[in-house]
């Protein structure tokens, strides 16, 4: 969210009644539909008092009663939807959340049921509480493979290392990979930082190198590494070449480029879609936005990274892969198709 | 709705809303000494980490242990730091420390493991100034590995 974000909403909902863009994104006259795999849910009421006052922040003094209802509706299934909607999007992933120290709460349960209002359009990804691991790891295990085998409509796992607060190389915490790999549920896992108060910045919560031991334990567990190393605290792409390196070195691990579309950054999209390319990474790349964020984020992430892939050289094949096959591919789906236009 | 005092009326309770808008809180904050002695097994040696930590924060379902509040570096043997503590989100202090052996300022890397870490919870944290001692010595390892401890059967 940001200054202009009353603006934006009053925009959005005084144009939503002009229809939205067709299914797709139109590239060298064709259209290639698009999965967003990184999409967040949530409720205001599970927001910690920090993060609270860090999304409010971006809100001009006059408005800010107005953030909960936002918020509310943003993180919504619903929110999400018109998200997707309005980019021209055709599926995405939601995620659940326990980071209270950092970004706060969205339990599996809630994002089950915000899935389940569209479960052909959105695809639930299940996390597991870690904040008091020597004293309820058994339970928390026990909960996550059940979450995992009966809620409706979750496809995958989410982890976000750096704000749950365990090393990458804490093999205390190997019994998550165990059970994804078991269940065929992805684990999409965050790397690097963020600005977002308390999220850890030392390299064992952030560089996906130190995940290595764990991708060669669990082979048959398939690692997605978040933010593929872009470190969005300090602008750099400070992990992204050993984020490649693992995706090429290893059969079970891909890369989601979460918040590089992002105005924020701007300045490095056009290396970091250099180095994949470079790499011939293409087919270990599935695309995110890390929205909804606030309206609009969406489309204008996808925007601004599709501009970036054409303006980096990427074929035509090669985007297709990103921006929706590679999911397919991973989540074992369909491939998702859009008509072309005439 | 059609009556142009209600319309007058409204509009102004809108102004009134919308002007309201408070300003964030200052956060409640206590000024607080913790000093202590880290130590190390013998033959241990390098720079330390140390970091502060709410032993809880937050209430029902966001309610949950070791939430960051300060870090600065010192080295083996005795220690002595002044921050603010934040009153309003949590209670308890837990001093966690780490010694880098290697001088790489990385607490271990994949490939070297030697870096040493403890932790220790604060007795009396509601106290201006806290005495807190804390043992180095498990590799590689992060707060959470100390705290909560496992329940004792």
């Amino acid at each position: 969210m940001r200054p202009g974000l009353i603006i934006v909403l009053a925009a959005v909902l005084l144009t939503a009644g002009c229809g939205n863009p067709p299914p797709g994104v139109e590239v060298d006259g064709q259209r290639l539909p698009v999965v967003d795999l990184h999409l967040h849910a949530g409720t205001w009421d599970q927001l910690p008092p920090w993060f609270q006052n860090r999304v409010s922040e971006r809100v001009p003094r006059g408005f800010k009663w107005t953030v909960r209802l936002l918020s509310d509706y943003t993180l919504s299934g619903k929110g999400i939807l018109g998200e997707l909607d309005r980019g021209g999007i055709s599926a995405g992933g939601v995620f659940a959340l326990y980071s209270p120290h950092t970004t706060g709460l969205a339990p599996n349960e809630f994002v089950s049921e915000q899935v389940s209002i569209d479960p052909q359009r959105l695809y639930g990804f299940a996390s597991i509480r870690v904040d008091q691991w020597n004293v309820d790891q058994q339970a928390q295990l026990a909960k996550f493979e059940s979450d995992l085998k009966n809620l409706p409509h979750m496809v995958g796992v989410k982890l976000a290392h750096a704000h749950q607060q365990f090393r990458f190389d804490d093999e205390r915490y190997y019994g998550i990979y165990e059970v994804a790999g078991r269940l065929g549920k992805p684990i999409y896992l965050h790397t690097a930082t963020s600005p977002n108060p308390g999220t850890r910045f030392e390299p064992p919560y952030c560089d996906p190198a130190y995940l290595e031991e764990a991708i060669q334990r669990y082979p048959g567990t398939v690692f997605i590494l978040g933010h593929a190393g872009w470190d969005s605290r300090d602008k750099t792409l400070k992990y992204a070449d050993a984020a490649i390196a693992l995706a090429l070195r290893y059969d079970n691990v891909y890369m989601e480029p979460g918040a590089l579309g992002a105005r924020r950054a701007e300045a490095v999209l056009p290396d970091f879609l250099g180095r994949i390319k470079r790499a011939n990474a293409a087919h270990k790349l599935i695309y995110g936005s890390d929205g909804p964020q606030f309206p609009t984020y969406a489309k204008s992430h996808l925007g601004a990274f599709v501009a970036g892939m054409q303006n980096a050289g990427f074929t035509t094949e090669e985007m297709r892969m990103i921006l929706a096959d590679n999911f397919s591919q991973v989540f074992g789906l369909p491939k998702f198709e859009v008509a072309n236009s005439e | 709705m059609n009556d142009p005092v209600v319309k007058r009326l409204l509009a102004l309770l809108i102004t009134i809303f919308v002007l309201a808008g408070c300003s964030e809180p200052e956060p409640n904050l206590r000024s607080m000494t913790v000093a202590g002695n880290v130590s190390a097994p013998e033959g241990v040696s390098g720079p330390v980490e140390i970091w502060l930590y709410h032993e809880w924060s937050l209430e029902g379902d966001l309610r949950h242990p070791l939430q960051f509040i300060d870090t600065f570096k010192g080295s083996l043997g005795p220690y002595e730091h002044s921050f603010d503590y934040p009153v309003d989100i949590g209670e308890g202090l837990v001093v966690y420390a780490w010694v880098d052996t290697d001088g790489d300022g990385v607490n271990c890397t994949p490939q070297v493991r030697n870096d040493l870490a403890g932790l220790t919870v604060a007795e009396n944290a509601d106290q201006d100034r806290v005495e807190v001692d804390v043992l180095v010595g498990e590799p590689c390892r992060g707060p959470d590995f100390f705290y909560p401890p496992a329940p004792q059967n």
